[in-house]
């Protein structure tokens, strides 16, 4: 637990010290969303259908084109390799560098996405779910996105490589969450969504540590 | 007066080491005991860095293994990286924070260490930059905080690379006289340098990389 506070302070310190980055994906997803209306049409119902699935393109794509931040630069400047040489559970140090990951990319994302559903006229009716979905998905996207960096730290451009790679593993993410939210939008019970997708994120959060753990040996071997 | 265990030791069985499809060395052995330092010795490109990432466990060797105590460093990862302090020839420093946040990671890395912060900073130079975020540093003075690990260390084995680049003659006397108490200490040094050094009366043991190497 020690290990784990200590590396979640470090990442969270590193983070705010470099804001643009942390600000970098939220731009993003505002500039795109707010697009959308100038960009197709401004007519109120068609972009309430259209809203749940742009909000959460966007920040799975906001999401993803801050993975990167999570392992590259501490792989860069050799102070992975230091903390991998820290005695104490390498599982851990893992999730705490993905929780601090996931609180300075992915809830900022949550606690904007509110603000941006008025943009695209989402339903009232729709907007509780869009926000649980976000709270239970953005973890996952954090976790996924990890093992595709892990991966490919030690190629050059691996950002694209890692992205393709885990890509495919964001789809049933977006198609469960927006699924969820159109539901909600017709007044349809949301549950049985809302369980898929928390059993989704309960086994990432078991495995995903595990799995970066094997892929940065990958890396460093 | 030793400081660490007398009976520590640290060898190798017969590594083999590959780096894209090139055969680095083969047959590779060594032997290290309390108080001896051991030379790694080469041309760029021999293997050197590599060889040092395998005693660390960072990667592991196509053949052979890396016994600490006669036991595999595999066998029980954390109690070795225990014993281990390594410094890279990446000086793992993050830019982004000041001379005092990178020496308090330090002290977390290391988990030890007597000094408090002011005397640590005196040793390594930098009191009066303390505050100063570490990206508008030089290189040199960015070696330093890196370096001043040493200073705090409580670990028997110290694997360095290249730990002398851009230091100026005064530190690197300061780096000189650290190394020769480790080693009285009964401490354990691998490193590799380009630079003559001088660890006094210590045994060294010297491994030059470009003999082993597979024609």
């Amino acid at each position: 637990m020690r290990l784990f506070l200590f590396i979640f302070k470090r990442d969270m310190l590193l983070a705010i010290r470099r804001r643009r980055e942390l600000a970098n994906p939220l731009v993003f997803f505002i500039m795109v969303v707010s697009m959308f209306p100038l960009g197709v049409t401004p007519d109120h119902a068609f972009l309430a259908e259209l809203s749940a699935g742009v909000i959460w393109v966007t920040a799975l794509l906001a999401a993803l084109i801050s993975m990167d931040s999570m392992f590259r630069s501490d792989y860069g400047d050799g102070s992975l390799e230091q903390l991998l040489l820290m005695p104490g559970s390498k599982v851990v140090l893992i999730s705490a560098k993905i929780a601090a990951h996931w609180v300075s990319i992915g809830l900022p994302l949550v606690i904007i996405a509110p603000l941006m559903s008025f943009l695209l006229f989402l339903p009232p009716q729709a907007l509780p779910s869009l926000i649980i979905t976000l709270l239970i998905s953005t973890p996952i996207l954090s976790l996924l996105g990890a093992v595709g960096v892990a991966l490919t730290l030690s190629l050059r451009g691996g950002g694209v490589l890692s992205s393709l790679l885990t890509l495919p593993f964001y789809v049933p993410v977006l198609i469960f969450s927006t699924m969820a939210i159109n539901a909600a939008a017709v007044n349809q019970p949301v549950s049985g969504y809302y369980a898929l997708l928390a059993a989704f994120l309960i086994v990432s959060i078991l495995l995903v540590p595990f799995a970066v753990v094997a892929a940065l040996r990958v890396s460093y071997n | 007066m030793s400081k660490y265990k007398k009976s520590n030791s640290l060898q190798s069985t017969a590594l083999q080491c590959e780096r894209g499809g090139r055969v680095l060395f083969d047959n590779l052995t060594f032997e290290l005991h309390a108080g001896e330092a051991l030379l790694v010795q080469g041309a760029n490109g021999s293997g050197k860095t590599s060889l040092l990432r395998i005693i660390t466990g960072l990667t592991t060797a196509i053949e052979g293994d890396v016994l600490w105590n006669g036991r595999p460093i595999t066998a029980d990862e954390q109690a070795y990286q225990r014993e281990l302090l390594f410094i890279g020839h990446q000086s793992a420093i993050k830019q982004e924070l000041s001379v005092r946040e990178n020496l308090r990671l330090h002290y977390a890395l290391n988990g030890c260490g007597a000094d408090s912060m002011v005397e640590l900073a005196e040793k390594v130079g930098l009191r009066q930059r303390l505050g100063v975020i570490c990206s508008r540093l030089s290189a040199g003075q960015q070696r330093r905080v890196a370096l001043a690990r040493l200073f705090l260390s409580e670990q028997p084995l110290w694997v360095l690379d290249e730990p002398l680049t851009a230091l100026d003659v005064d530190f690197i006397a300061a780096i000189e006289a650290c190394l020769q108490a480790h080693l009285a200490n009964g401490g354990m040094l691998i490193l590799t340098t380009h630079r003559g050094l001088d660890l006094g009366t210590a045994t060294i043991r010297n491994l030059d990389l470009n003999e082993s190497a597979k024609k």
